[in-house]
Protein backbone atom coordinates (compact mmCIF):
# COMPACT_ATOMS: atom_id res chain seq x y z
CA UNK A 1 0.00 0.00 0.00
CA UNK A 2 1.23 3.49 -0.77
CA UNK A 3 -0.38 4.91 2.38
CA UNK A 4 -0.58 3.65 5.94
CA UNK A 5 -3.98 3.01 7.42
CA UNK A 6 -3.79 6.27 9.36
CA UNK A 7 -2.89 8.21 6.20
CA UNK A 8 -5.73 6.59 4.31
CA UNK A 9 -8.15 7.52 7.06
CA UNK A 10 -6.93 11.10 6.96
CA UNK A 11 -7.37 11.15 3.17
CA UNK A 12 -10.93 9.91 3.63
CA UNK A 13 -11.73 12.65 6.12
CA UNK A 14 -10.39 15.22 3.65
CA UNK A 15 -12.35 13.67 0.81
CA UNK A 16 -15.57 14.03 2.80
CA UNK A 17 -14.64 17.63 3.63
CA UNK A 18 -13.94 18.44 -0.03
CA UNK A 19 -17.04 16.81 -1.51
CA UNK A 20 -19.94 19.03 -0.68
CA UNK A 21 -23.15 17.20 0.09
CA UNK A 22 -21.68 13.72 0.34
CA UNK A 23 -22.94 11.64 3.24
CA UNK A 24 -22.57 8.17 4.75
CA UNK A 25 -19.49 9.26 6.67
CA UNK A 26 -20.33 7.07 9.67
CA UNK A 27 -20.41 3.85 7.63
CA UNK A 28 -17.40 4.97 5.63
CA UNK A 29 -15.32 5.25 8.78
CA UNK A 30 -16.56 1.95 10.20
CA UNK A 31 -15.84 0.00 7.02
CA UNK A 32 -12.49 1.61 6.23
CA UNK A 33 -10.32 -0.67 8.42
CA UNK A 34 -11.96 -3.73 6.85
CA UNK A 35 -11.40 -2.68 3.24
CA UNK A 36 -7.92 -1.33 3.96
CA UNK A 37 -6.71 -4.52 5.60
CA UNK A 38 -8.37 -6.65 2.91
CA UNK A 39 -6.45 -4.88 0.14
CA UNK A 40 -3.29 -4.69 2.22
CA UNK A 41 -3.13 -8.35 3.15
CA UNK A 42 -5.15 -10.83 1.13
CA UNK A 43 -6.49 -9.22 -2.03
CA UNK A 44 -4.78 -10.15 -5.29
CA UNK A 45 -6.09 -8.15 -8.22
CA UNK A 46 -4.92 -10.74 -10.77
CA UNK A 47 -7.17 -13.46 -9.41
CA UNK A 48 -9.65 -11.86 -7.02
CA UNK A 49 -12.81 -9.77 -7.34
CA UNK A 50 -14.31 -7.32 -4.89
CA UNK A 51 -17.99 -6.47 -4.43
CA UNK A 52 -18.94 -3.67 -2.06
CA UNK A 53 -22.51 -4.61 -1.30
CA UNK A 54 -22.95 -1.60 1.00
CA UNK A 55 -22.21 0.63 -1.97
CA UNK A 56 -23.04 3.81 -0.08
CA UNK A 57 -19.65 3.75 1.63
CA UNK A 58 -17.98 4.20 -1.74
CA UNK A 59 -15.68 6.98 -0.51
CA UNK A 60 -13.90 4.58 1.84
CA UNK A 61 -13.32 2.17 -1.04
CA UNK A 62 -12.03 4.98 -3.27
CA UNK A 63 -9.48 6.00 -0.64
CA UNK A 64 -8.31 2.41 -0.24
CA UNK A 65 -8.00 2.10 -4.03
CA UNK A 66 -5.94 5.27 -3.93
CA UNK A 67 -3.71 3.85 -1.20
CA UNK A 68 -3.50 0.60 -3.20
CA UNK A 69 -2.37 2.53 -6.29
CA UNK A 70 -5.36 1.62 -8.46
CA UNK A 71 -6.53 5.23 -8.88
CA UNK A 72 -4.58 8.47 -8.73
CA UNK A 73 -5.07 11.71 -6.85
CA UNK A 74 -6.63 13.48 -9.82
CA UNK A 75 -9.26 10.79 -10.14
CA UNK A 76 -9.87 10.68 -6.40
CA UNK A 77 -10.58 14.40 -6.39
CA UNK A 78 -13.49 13.86 -8.77
CA UNK A 79 -15.43 12.04 -6.01
CA UNK A 80 -19.04 13.21 -5.91
CA UNK A 81 -18.45 15.71 -8.72
CA UNK A 82 -21.67 16.90 -10.29
CA UNK A 83 -19.90 17.35 -13.63
CA UNK A 84 -19.40 13.69 -14.48
CA UNK A 85 -17.27 11.23 -12.52
CA UNK A 86 -16.52 7.54 -12.21
CA UNK A 87 -16.46 8.02 -8.44
CA UNK A 88 -20.10 8.57 -7.58
CA UNK A 89 -21.84 8.46 -4.24
CA UNK A 90 -22.37 4.74 -4.79
CA UNK A 91 -19.87 2.38 -6.41
CA UNK A 92 -19.78 2.24 -10.21
CA UNK A 93 -18.45 -0.63 -12.29
CA UNK A 94 -16.15 1.55 -14.39
CA UNK A 95 -13.31 2.12 -11.92
CA UNK A 96 -11.14 -1.00 -12.08
CA UNK A 97 -11.69 -4.45 -13.63
CA UNK A 98 -11.57 -6.22 -10.28
CA UNK A 99 -14.67 -4.36 -9.10
CA UNK A 100 -17.09 -5.77 -11.66
CA UNK A 101 -20.40 -4.52 -10.30
CA UNK A 102 -22.00 -1.18 -9.60
CA UNK A 103 -23.71 -1.39 -6.23
CA UNK A 104 -25.88 0.77 -4.03
CA UNK A 105 -29.19 -1.05 -3.57
CA UNK A 106 -28.71 -3.28 -0.55
CA UNK A 107 -29.00 -7.04 -0.64
CA UNK A 108 -27.47 -7.60 -4.08
CA UNK A 109 -23.78 -8.05 -3.35
CA UNK A 110 -23.66 -11.52 -1.85
CA UNK A 111 -25.69 -12.95 -4.74
CA UNK A 112 -23.49 -11.21 -7.30
CA UNK A 113 -20.43 -12.53 -5.51
CA UNK A 114 -21.97 -16.03 -5.54
CA UNK A 115 -22.33 -15.77 -9.32
CA UNK A 116 -18.70 -14.67 -9.70
CA UNK A 117 -17.50 -17.42 -7.35
CA UNK A 118 -19.52 -20.07 -9.17
CA UNK A 119 -18.24 -18.85 -12.56
CA UNK A 120 -14.69 -19.18 -11.22
CA UNK A 121 -15.43 -22.77 -10.31
CA UNK A 122 -16.93 -23.48 -13.75
CA UNK A 123 -13.95 -21.82 -15.43
CA UNK A 124 -11.50 -23.63 -13.11
CA UNK A 125 -9.96 -20.29 -12.07
CA UNK A 126 -8.12 -19.68 -8.84
CA UNK A 127 -8.72 -16.67 -6.60
CA UNK A 128 -11.44 -15.47 -4.27
CA UNK A 129 -14.44 -13.20 -4.42
CA UNK A 130 -14.63 -10.80 -1.48
CA UNK A 131 -17.91 -9.15 -0.61
CA UNK A 132 -18.35 -6.50 2.08
CA UNK A 133 -21.86 -5.94 3.46
CA UNK A 134 -23.48 -4.05 6.28
CA UNK A 135 -25.19 -5.65 9.28
CA UNK A 136 -28.50 -3.87 8.68
CA UNK A 137 -28.32 -5.13 5.11
CA UNK A 138 -28.91 -8.66 6.36
CA UNK A 139 -32.56 -7.75 6.83
CA UNK A 140 -32.80 -8.19 3.06
CA UNK A 141 -34.13 -11.67 2.36
CA UNK A 142 -31.91 -11.88 -0.71
CA UNK A 143 -28.83 -12.05 1.56
CA UNK A 144 -30.18 -15.24 3.09
CA UNK A 145 -31.14 -16.59 -0.33
CA UNK A 146 -27.54 -16.00 -1.34
CA UNK A 147 -26.07 -17.56 1.78
CA UNK A 148 -28.13 -20.72 1.30
CA UNK A 149 -26.97 -20.85 -2.32
CA UNK A 150 -23.32 -20.34 -1.36
CA UNK A 151 -23.43 -23.12 1.22
CA UNK A 152 -25.26 -25.54 -1.08
CA UNK A 153 -22.77 -24.94 -3.91
CA UNK A 154 -19.77 -25.09 -1.54
CA UNK A 155 -18.51 -21.69 -2.63
CA UNK A 156 -15.37 -21.81 -0.54
CA UNK A 157 -13.88 -19.11 -2.79
CA UNK A 158 -16.51 -16.66 -1.52
CA UNK A 159 -15.44 -14.53 1.45
CA UNK A 160 -18.11 -12.33 2.98
CA UNK A 161 -17.22 -9.66 5.51
CA UNK A 162 -19.97 -7.87 7.43
CA UNK A 163 -19.33 -4.39 8.81
CA UNK A 164 -21.30 -4.70 12.05
CA UNK A 165 -21.54 -1.10 13.22
CA UNK A 166 -24.94 -1.74 14.76
CA UNK A 167 -26.71 1.10 12.98
CA UNK A 168 -28.97 1.34 9.97
CA UNK A 169 -30.71 4.17 8.12
CA UNK A 170 -33.23 5.12 10.78
CA UNK A 171 -32.26 3.38 13.98
CA UNK A 172 -30.24 0.70 15.70
CA UNK A 173 -30.19 -2.74 14.12
CA UNK A 174 -31.07 -4.31 17.49
CA UNK A 175 -34.12 -2.03 17.79
CA UNK A 176 -35.34 -2.51 14.23
CA UNK A 177 -34.89 -6.27 13.95
CA UNK A 178 -33.75 -7.39 17.40
CA UNK A 179 -30.43 -8.63 16.15
CA UNK A 180 -26.87 -8.14 17.35
CA UNK A 181 -23.58 -9.42 16.02
CA UNK A 182 -23.83 -12.56 18.14
CA UNK A 183 -27.17 -13.78 16.91
CA UNK A 184 -26.40 -12.71 13.33
CA UNK A 185 -23.34 -14.96 13.51
CA UNK A 186 -25.46 -17.72 15.01
CA UNK A 187 -28.01 -17.49 12.17
CA UNK A 188 -25.22 -17.62 9.61
CA UNK A 189 -23.77 -20.73 11.23
CA UNK A 190 -27.19 -22.37 11.21
CA UNK A 191 -27.20 -21.85 7.44
CA UNK A 192 -24.02 -23.94 7.29
CA UNK A 193 -21.41 -21.24 6.74
CA UNK A 194 -18.28 -20.64 8.76
CA UNK A 195 -18.92 -17.47 10.82
CA UNK A 196 -16.10 -15.72 12.70
CA UNK A 197 -16.23 -12.56 14.77
CA UNK A 198 -13.42 -10.04 15.09
CA UNK A 199 -12.87 -6.52 16.39
CA UNK A 200 -13.29 -4.50 13.22
CA UNK A 201 -12.23 -1.27 14.86
CA UNK A 202 -8.66 -2.49 15.15
CA UNK A 203 -6.68 -3.18 12.00
CA UNK A 204 -4.46 -5.70 13.80
CA UNK A 205 -7.47 -7.76 14.83
CA UNK A 206 -8.83 -7.72 11.28
CA UNK A 207 -5.39 -8.67 9.99
CA UNK A 208 -5.25 -11.62 12.39
CA UNK A 209 -8.74 -12.72 11.43
CA UNK A 210 -7.93 -12.65 7.70
CA UNK A 211 -4.74 -14.62 8.39
CA UNK A 212 -6.60 -17.25 10.41
CA UNK A 213 -9.46 -17.60 7.95
CA UNK A 214 -7.76 -17.33 4.58
CA UNK A 215 -6.59 -20.95 4.63
CA UNK A 216 -8.21 -23.50 2.34
CA UNK A 217 -11.64 -24.53 3.49
CA UNK A 218 -14.55 -26.30 1.93
CA UNK A 219 -16.97 -23.83 3.51
CA UNK A 220 -18.17 -20.35 2.69
CA UNK A 221 -16.64 -18.00 5.26
CA UNK A 222 -18.41 -15.00 6.74
CA UNK A 223 -16.38 -12.65 8.92
CA UNK A 224 -18.38 -10.39 11.19
CA UNK A 225 -16.34 -7.33 12.13
CA UNK A 226 -17.57 -5.41 15.19
CA UNK A 227 -17.04 -1.79 14.24
CA UNK A 228 -17.95 1.69 15.44
CA UNK A 229 -20.05 3.86 13.19
CA UNK A 230 -18.45 7.26 12.71
CA UNK A 231 -15.37 6.15 14.62
CA UNK A 232 -13.46 9.23 15.80
CA UNK A 233 -16.19 11.64 14.74
CA UNK A 234 -16.47 13.21 18.25
CA UNK A 235 -20.12 13.86 19.13
CA UNK A 236 -21.17 11.95 16.00
CA UNK A 237 -19.32 8.75 16.93
CA UNK A 238 -21.69 5.80 17.24
CA UNK A 239 -24.75 7.87 16.31
CA UNK A 240 -27.42 7.71 13.64
CA UNK A 241 -26.57 11.30 12.69
CA UNK A 242 -23.13 10.17 11.47
CA UNK A 243 -24.96 8.55 8.55
CA UNK A 244 -26.21 11.92 7.37
CA UNK A 245 -23.86 14.63 8.67
CA UNK A 246 -21.71 16.61 6.26
CA UNK A 247 -18.02 17.08 6.94
CA UNK A 248 -17.83 20.83 7.33
CA UNK A 249 -14.49 22.59 7.59
CA UNK A 250 -15.21 23.23 11.24
CA UNK A 251 -16.02 19.60 12.02
CA UNK A 252 -13.04 18.39 10.03
CA UNK A 253 -10.69 20.66 11.99
CA UNK A 254 -12.07 19.48 15.31
CA UNK A 255 -11.80 15.79 14.31
CA UNK A 256 -8.22 16.22 13.10
CA UNK A 257 -7.25 18.16 16.23
CA UNK A 258 -8.72 15.45 18.42
CA UNK A 259 -6.88 12.70 16.53
CA UNK A 260 -3.60 14.57 16.93
CA UNK A 261 -3.95 14.55 20.71
CA UNK B 1 -43.73 -23.83 -27.36
CA UNK B 2 -41.85 -24.76 -24.20
CA UNK B 3 -40.92 -28.23 -25.45
CA UNK B 4 -39.78 -26.84 -28.81
CA UNK B 5 -37.63 -24.27 -27.03
CA UNK B 6 -36.05 -26.91 -24.80
CA UNK B 7 -35.41 -29.19 -27.79
CA UNK B 8 -33.84 -26.29 -29.67
CA UNK B 9 -31.42 -25.70 -26.79
CA UNK B 10 -30.16 -29.27 -26.50
CA UNK B 11 -27.63 -28.88 -29.29
CA UNK B 12 -25.95 -26.04 -27.38
CA UNK B 13 -25.43 -28.00 -24.17
CA UNK B 14 -21.90 -28.96 -25.20
CA UNK B 15 -20.86 -25.32 -24.90
CA UNK B 16 -19.18 -25.09 -21.49
CA UNK B 17 -20.29 -21.48 -21.14
CA UNK B 18 -23.99 -22.30 -21.47
CA UNK B 19 -25.76 -22.88 -18.17
CA UNK B 20 -29.33 -22.81 -16.96
CA UNK B 21 -30.85 -21.73 -13.68
CA UNK B 22 -34.44 -22.46 -12.80
CA UNK B 23 -36.52 -21.20 -9.92
CA UNK B 24 -37.64 -24.66 -8.83
CA UNK B 25 -39.91 -24.96 -11.86
CA UNK B 26 -39.83 -26.81 -15.16
CA UNK B 27 -41.19 -30.25 -14.23
CA UNK B 28 -41.90 -32.30 -17.35
CA UNK B 29 -40.14 -29.76 -19.51
CA UNK B 30 -36.57 -28.98 -18.48
CA UNK B 31 -35.42 -32.52 -17.65
CA UNK B 32 -33.61 -33.06 -20.99
CA UNK B 33 -31.59 -29.90 -20.34
CA UNK B 34 -30.95 -30.97 -16.76
CA UNK B 35 -29.59 -34.28 -18.00
CA UNK B 36 -27.36 -32.83 -20.71
CA UNK B 37 -26.04 -29.84 -18.76
CA UNK B 38 -25.15 -31.75 -15.60
CA UNK B 39 -23.59 -29.36 -13.06
CA UNK B 40 -24.41 -26.44 -15.32
CA UNK B 41 -28.11 -26.96 -14.69
CA UNK B 42 -28.85 -25.32 -11.37
CA UNK B 43 -32.12 -25.41 -9.51
CA UNK B 44 -31.57 -22.11 -7.70
CA UNK B 45 -34.56 -22.83 -5.51
CA UNK B 46 -37.50 -20.63 -4.62
CA UNK B 47 -35.25 -17.61 -4.45
CA UNK B 48 -35.64 -15.60 -7.62
CA UNK B 49 -33.83 -12.46 -6.50
CA UNK B 50 -30.69 -14.45 -5.78
CA UNK B 51 -31.08 -16.41 -9.01
CA UNK B 52 -31.04 -13.26 -11.15
CA UNK B 53 -28.01 -11.74 -9.41
CA UNK B 54 -26.13 -15.05 -9.50
CA UNK B 55 -26.79 -15.15 -13.24
CA UNK B 56 -25.39 -11.62 -13.53
CA UNK B 57 -22.24 -12.75 -11.72
CA UNK B 58 -21.92 -15.78 -13.96
CA UNK B 59 -22.39 -13.68 -17.09
CA UNK B 60 -19.85 -11.13 -15.90
CA UNK B 61 -17.16 -13.81 -16.01
CA UNK B 62 -18.10 -15.10 -19.45
CA UNK B 63 -20.78 -17.70 -18.77
CA UNK B 64 -24.01 -17.61 -20.79
CA UNK B 65 -26.74 -18.14 -18.19
CA UNK B 66 -30.37 -18.75 -19.05
CA UNK B 67 -33.06 -18.44 -16.42
CA UNK B 68 -36.43 -20.14 -16.32
CA UNK B 69 -39.43 -19.44 -14.13
CA UNK B 70 -43.07 -18.46 -14.28
CA UNK B 71 -43.07 -14.97 -15.81
CA UNK B 72 -44.10 -12.75 -12.86
CA UNK B 73 -41.72 -14.57 -10.54
CA UNK B 74 -38.97 -13.18 -12.74
CA UNK B 75 -40.06 -9.77 -14.02
CA UNK B 76 -42.05 -8.68 -10.97
CA UNK B 77 -40.39 -10.46 -8.06
CA UNK B 78 -36.82 -9.71 -9.06
CA UNK B 79 -37.26 -6.44 -10.94
CA UNK B 80 -34.50 -4.56 -9.11
CA UNK B 81 -32.01 -7.38 -9.66
CA UNK B 82 -32.84 -7.40 -13.38
CA UNK B 83 -32.60 -3.62 -13.55
CA UNK B 84 -29.38 -3.12 -11.60
CA UNK B 85 -27.40 -6.31 -11.90
CA UNK B 86 -28.27 -7.50 -15.41
CA UNK B 87 -29.42 -4.52 -17.48
CA UNK B 88 -27.28 -1.75 -16.00
CA UNK B 89 -24.24 -3.94 -16.68
CA UNK B 90 -25.55 -5.01 -20.10
CA UNK B 91 -24.96 -8.70 -19.42
CA UNK B 92 -26.06 -11.55 -21.70
CA UNK B 93 -28.59 -13.16 -19.40
CA UNK B 94 -31.60 -14.74 -21.09
CA UNK B 95 -34.70 -14.80 -18.90
CA UNK B 96 -37.52 -17.12 -19.93
CA UNK B 97 -40.80 -15.97 -18.46
CA UNK B 98 -43.26 -18.81 -18.82
CA UNK B 99 -46.89 -17.87 -19.33
CA UNK B 100 -47.83 -14.89 -21.48
CA UNK B 101 -50.74 -12.66 -20.52
CA UNK B 102 -53.57 -14.70 -19.04
CA UNK B 103 -51.83 -17.94 -20.09
CA UNK B 104 -51.99 -19.52 -16.65
CA UNK B 105 -55.76 -19.07 -16.77
CA UNK B 106 -57.68 -20.27 -13.74
CA UNK B 107 -54.47 -20.42 -11.67
CA UNK B 108 -55.14 -16.75 -11.36
CA UNK B 109 -53.65 -13.27 -11.35
CA UNK B 110 -50.56 -14.16 -9.28
CA UNK B 111 -49.37 -16.25 -12.21
CA UNK B 112 -50.39 -13.93 -15.06
CA UNK B 113 -48.01 -11.67 -16.97
CA UNK B 114 -49.82 -8.48 -17.91
CA UNK B 115 -46.99 -5.98 -17.36
CA UNK B 116 -43.94 -7.94 -18.48
CA UNK B 117 -43.36 -6.43 -21.93
CA UNK B 118 -43.73 -2.87 -20.66
CA UNK B 119 -41.63 -3.27 -17.55
CA UNK B 120 -38.89 -5.30 -19.20
CA UNK B 121 -38.66 -3.27 -22.40
CA UNK B 122 -38.35 -0.09 -20.34
CA UNK B 123 -34.98 -1.28 -19.04
CA UNK B 124 -31.83 -0.20 -20.78
CA UNK B 125 -30.07 -2.75 -23.02
CA UNK B 126 -33.01 -5.17 -22.72
CA UNK B 127 -34.70 -6.87 -25.67
CA UNK B 128 -38.06 -8.56 -25.20
CA UNK B 129 -38.96 -11.35 -27.61
CA UNK B 130 -42.59 -12.40 -27.99
CA UNK B 131 -42.65 -15.48 -30.22
CA UNK B 132 -46.02 -16.45 -31.68
CA UNK B 133 -45.31 -19.94 -32.99
CA UNK B 134 -43.26 -22.88 -31.84
CA UNK B 135 -41.44 -22.83 -35.17
CA UNK B 136 -40.09 -19.38 -34.24
CA UNK B 137 -37.44 -21.14 -32.18
CA UNK B 138 -35.81 -22.42 -35.38
CA UNK B 139 -34.48 -18.86 -35.66
CA UNK B 140 -34.96 -17.27 -32.27
CA UNK B 141 -32.94 -19.73 -30.20
CA UNK B 142 -29.83 -19.02 -32.26
CA UNK B 143 -30.36 -15.28 -31.88
CA UNK B 144 -30.72 -15.63 -28.12
CA UNK B 145 -27.78 -18.00 -27.70
CA UNK B 146 -25.51 -15.51 -29.46
CA UNK B 147 -26.77 -12.43 -27.62
CA UNK B 148 -24.41 -9.97 -25.99
CA UNK B 149 -27.26 -8.24 -24.16
CA UNK B 150 -30.07 -9.05 -21.71
CA UNK B 151 -33.11 -10.79 -23.13
CA UNK B 152 -36.56 -11.43 -21.70
CA UNK B 153 -38.46 -14.15 -23.54
CA UNK B 154 -42.22 -14.00 -23.20
CA UNK B 155 -43.04 -17.68 -23.52
CA UNK B 156 -46.71 -18.21 -24.27
CA UNK B 157 -48.50 -20.89 -26.24
CA UNK B 158 -48.62 -21.50 -29.96
CA UNK B 159 -52.33 -20.96 -30.65
CA UNK B 160 -52.20 -21.31 -34.43
CA UNK B 161 -54.14 -24.01 -36.29
CA UNK B 162 -52.06 -27.21 -36.28
CA UNK B 163 -51.41 -27.10 -40.02
CA UNK B 164 -50.25 -23.47 -40.03
CA UNK B 165 -46.68 -22.91 -41.20
CA UNK B 166 -45.37 -19.45 -40.29
CA UNK B 167 -42.73 -17.46 -42.09
CA UNK B 168 -39.35 -17.13 -40.41
CA UNK B 169 -39.33 -15.16 -37.16
CA UNK B 170 -38.79 -11.42 -37.55
CA UNK B 171 -39.75 -8.24 -35.72
CA UNK B 172 -42.85 -7.74 -37.90
CA UNK B 173 -44.56 -10.39 -39.98
CA UNK B 174 -47.72 -10.25 -42.08
CA UNK B 175 -49.62 -13.44 -41.35
CA UNK B 176 -52.79 -12.66 -43.32
CA UNK B 177 -53.09 -10.18 -46.18
CA UNK B 178 -56.58 -8.76 -45.92
CA UNK B 179 -58.95 -6.30 -47.58
CA UNK B 180 -59.96 -3.91 -44.80
CA UNK B 181 -57.98 -2.67 -41.81
CA UNK B 182 -54.94 -4.01 -40.01
CA UNK B 183 -54.66 -5.90 -36.77
CA UNK B 184 -51.29 -5.92 -35.03
CA UNK B 185 -50.74 -8.21 -32.08
CA UNK B 186 -48.08 -10.08 -30.10
CA UNK B 187 -47.32 -13.67 -29.17
CA UNK B 188 -49.88 -16.43 -29.07
CA UNK B 189 -52.77 -14.07 -29.77
CA UNK B 190 -51.57 -14.08 -33.38
CA UNK B 191 -52.40 -17.77 -33.69
CA UNK B 192 -55.79 -17.21 -32.07
CA UNK B 193 -56.54 -14.42 -34.54
CA UNK B 194 -55.59 -16.54 -37.57
CA UNK B 195 -58.45 -18.86 -36.70
CA UNK B 196 -60.80 -15.98 -35.85
CA UNK B 197 -60.13 -14.11 -39.09
CA UNK B 198 -60.71 -17.22 -41.17
CA UNK B 199 -64.34 -17.13 -40.08
CA UNK B 200 -64.83 -13.52 -41.28
CA UNK B 201 -66.50 -12.58 -44.60
CA UNK B 202 -63.93 -11.91 -47.29
CA UNK B 203 -64.50 -8.17 -47.74
CA UNK B 204 -64.02 -7.51 -44.03
CA UNK B 205 -60.88 -9.60 -43.58
CA UNK B 206 -58.15 -7.43 -42.06
CA UNK B 207 -54.45 -7.87 -42.58
CA UNK B 208 -52.92 -9.57 -39.56
CA UNK B 209 -49.46 -8.63 -38.40
CA UNK B 210 -47.51 -9.90 -35.44
CA UNK B 211 -44.77 -8.09 -33.57
CA UNK B 212 -42.00 -10.27 -32.15
CA UNK B 213 -39.67 -7.82 -30.47
CA UNK B 214 -39.82 -4.92 -28.06
CA UNK B 215 -39.10 -2.14 -27.30
CA UNK B 216 -40.78 -0.98 -30.50
CA UNK B 217 -38.31 0.69 -32.83
CA UNK B 218 -39.48 2.58 -35.91
CA UNK B 219 -36.42 1.59 -37.93
CA UNK B 220 -37.31 -2.09 -37.58
CA UNK B 221 -40.80 -1.61 -38.97
CA UNK B 222 -41.65 -3.16 -42.29
CA UNK B 223 -42.27 -0.60 -45.10
CA UNK B 224 -45.23 -2.64 -46.29
CA UNK B 225 -46.77 -2.41 -42.82
CA UNK B 226 -46.28 1.36 -42.65
CA UNK B 227 -47.82 1.79 -46.11
CA UNK B 228 -50.81 -0.30 -45.14
CA UNK B 229 -51.33 1.67 -41.92
CA UNK B 230 -51.67 4.94 -43.85
CA UNK B 231 -53.92 3.57 -46.58
CA UNK B 232 -56.33 1.19 -44.94
CA UNK B 233 -59.47 1.93 -42.91
CA UNK B 234 -58.16 1.29 -39.42
CA UNK B 235 -55.34 0.01 -37.23
CA UNK B 236 -56.31 -2.19 -34.29
CA UNK B 237 -53.60 -3.17 -31.86
CA UNK B 238 -54.62 -5.92 -29.51
CA UNK B 239 -52.55 -7.55 -26.82
CA UNK B 240 -52.81 -9.61 -23.64
CA UNK B 241 -50.88 -6.92 -21.80
CA UNK B 242 -51.94 -3.75 -20.04
CA UNK B 243 -52.04 -0.50 -21.99
CA UNK B 244 -49.21 1.21 -20.13
CA UNK B 245 -45.92 0.21 -21.70
CA UNK B 246 -47.56 -2.29 -24.02
CA UNK B 247 -47.33 -2.77 -27.76
CA UNK B 248 -50.14 -0.31 -28.50
CA UNK B 249 -48.65 2.54 -26.54
CA UNK B 250 -45.13 1.96 -27.82
CA UNK B 251 -46.14 1.41 -31.45
CA UNK B 252 -48.48 4.36 -31.86
CA UNK B 253 -45.94 6.69 -30.24
CA UNK B 254 -43.23 5.55 -32.65
CA UNK B 255 -45.24 5.79 -35.87
CA UNK B 256 -46.84 9.14 -35.05
CA UNK B 257 -43.44 10.62 -34.18
CA UNK B 258 -42.43 9.66 -37.72
CA UNK B 259 -45.53 11.09 -39.35
CA UNK B 260 -47.25 7.78 -40.00
CA UNK B 261 -50.87 8.22 -38.98
CA UNK B 262 -53.63 5.62 -39.27
CA UNK B 263 -57.08 6.78 -40.43
CA UNK B 264 -58.55 5.27 -37.27
CA UNK B 265 -56.78 3.71 -34.30
CA UNK B 266 -58.23 1.21 -31.85
CA UNK B 267 -56.54 -0.46 -28.91
CA UNK B 268 -57.83 -3.60 -27.21
CA UNK B 269 -55.70 -4.73 -24.30
CA UNK B 270 -55.75 -6.37 -20.90
CA UNK B 271 -57.46 -4.22 -18.31
CA UNK B 272 -56.86 -6.52 -15.38
CA UNK B 273 -59.53 -8.33 -13.40
CA UNK B 274 -62.90 -6.85 -14.12
CA UNK B 275 -65.24 -9.19 -12.24
CA UNK B 276 -62.68 -10.65 -9.87
CA UNK B 277 -63.65 -14.14 -10.99
CA UNK B 278 -61.05 -16.75 -11.88
CA UNK B 279 -61.32 -18.51 -15.23
CA UNK B 280 -59.57 -19.86 -18.29
CA UNK B 281 -57.36 -17.80 -20.61
CA UNK B 282 -60.35 -17.47 -22.94
CA UNK B 283 -62.52 -16.34 -20.02
CA UNK B 284 -60.14 -13.54 -19.13
CA UNK B 285 -59.59 -12.56 -22.75
CA UNK B 286 -63.32 -12.27 -23.43
CA UNK B 287 -63.81 -10.35 -20.19
CA UNK B 288 -61.27 -7.85 -21.46
CA UNK B 289 -62.55 -7.70 -25.03
CA UNK B 290 -59.51 -9.44 -26.50
CA UNK B 291 -60.92 -12.95 -26.95
CA UNK B 292 -61.90 -14.48 -30.29
CA UNK B 293 -65.61 -13.65 -29.92
CA UNK B 294 -64.97 -10.04 -28.93
CA UNK B 295 -62.47 -9.46 -31.67
CA UNK B 296 -64.63 -11.14 -34.32
CA UNK B 297 -67.45 -8.81 -33.36
CA UNK B 298 -65.09 -5.85 -33.57
CA UNK B 299 -63.86 -6.82 -37.06
CA UNK B 300 -67.36 -7.40 -38.40
CA UNK B 301 -68.50 -3.96 -37.20
CA UNK B 302 -65.34 -1.98 -37.94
Amino acid sequence: MNLTYEETRLRLLKLYRDSEGSAHIGGGLSVLPIIYVLFDTVFNEKDDYFVLSKGHVAAALYCVLYAYGAIDENMLRTFYSSNGTHLGGHVSNSIVPFIPFATGALGHGVSLACGLALAKKFNDEKGNVYCVCGDGEWQEGSCWEALGFAVKHKLSNLKVIIDCNGWQGFGLVKDVIGQDIGNLAEKIRVFGANAVICDGGKTDDIRDSFAKNSCETSMTTVMLAKTIKGQGMLEYENTLASHYVSMTEELYNRVIKNEAL
Amino acid sequence: MRKTLVDSLLSYCGDKKFCMLCGDLGFNALEPLQEKLGDRFINAGIAEQNMISVAAGLARLGMRPWIYSIAPFIYARAFEQIRNDVCLHNLPVVMIGSGAGYGYGVNGPTHHALEDCGSMSSLQNMTVYTPAFKDDFKYLTKIMICTKHPIYLRLGRDEAPSDYIPDAFSSYRELIHGNKGIILTIGGMAGMLIETIHSIDNEKIPSLWVCGEMPVKFEEMNAVLLNQIQNTDYLLITEDHVSTGGLGEQFITQIMQHGVVPKKFYHRCAKGYITGLYGSQDFYREENGIGPKSLKEFIENA
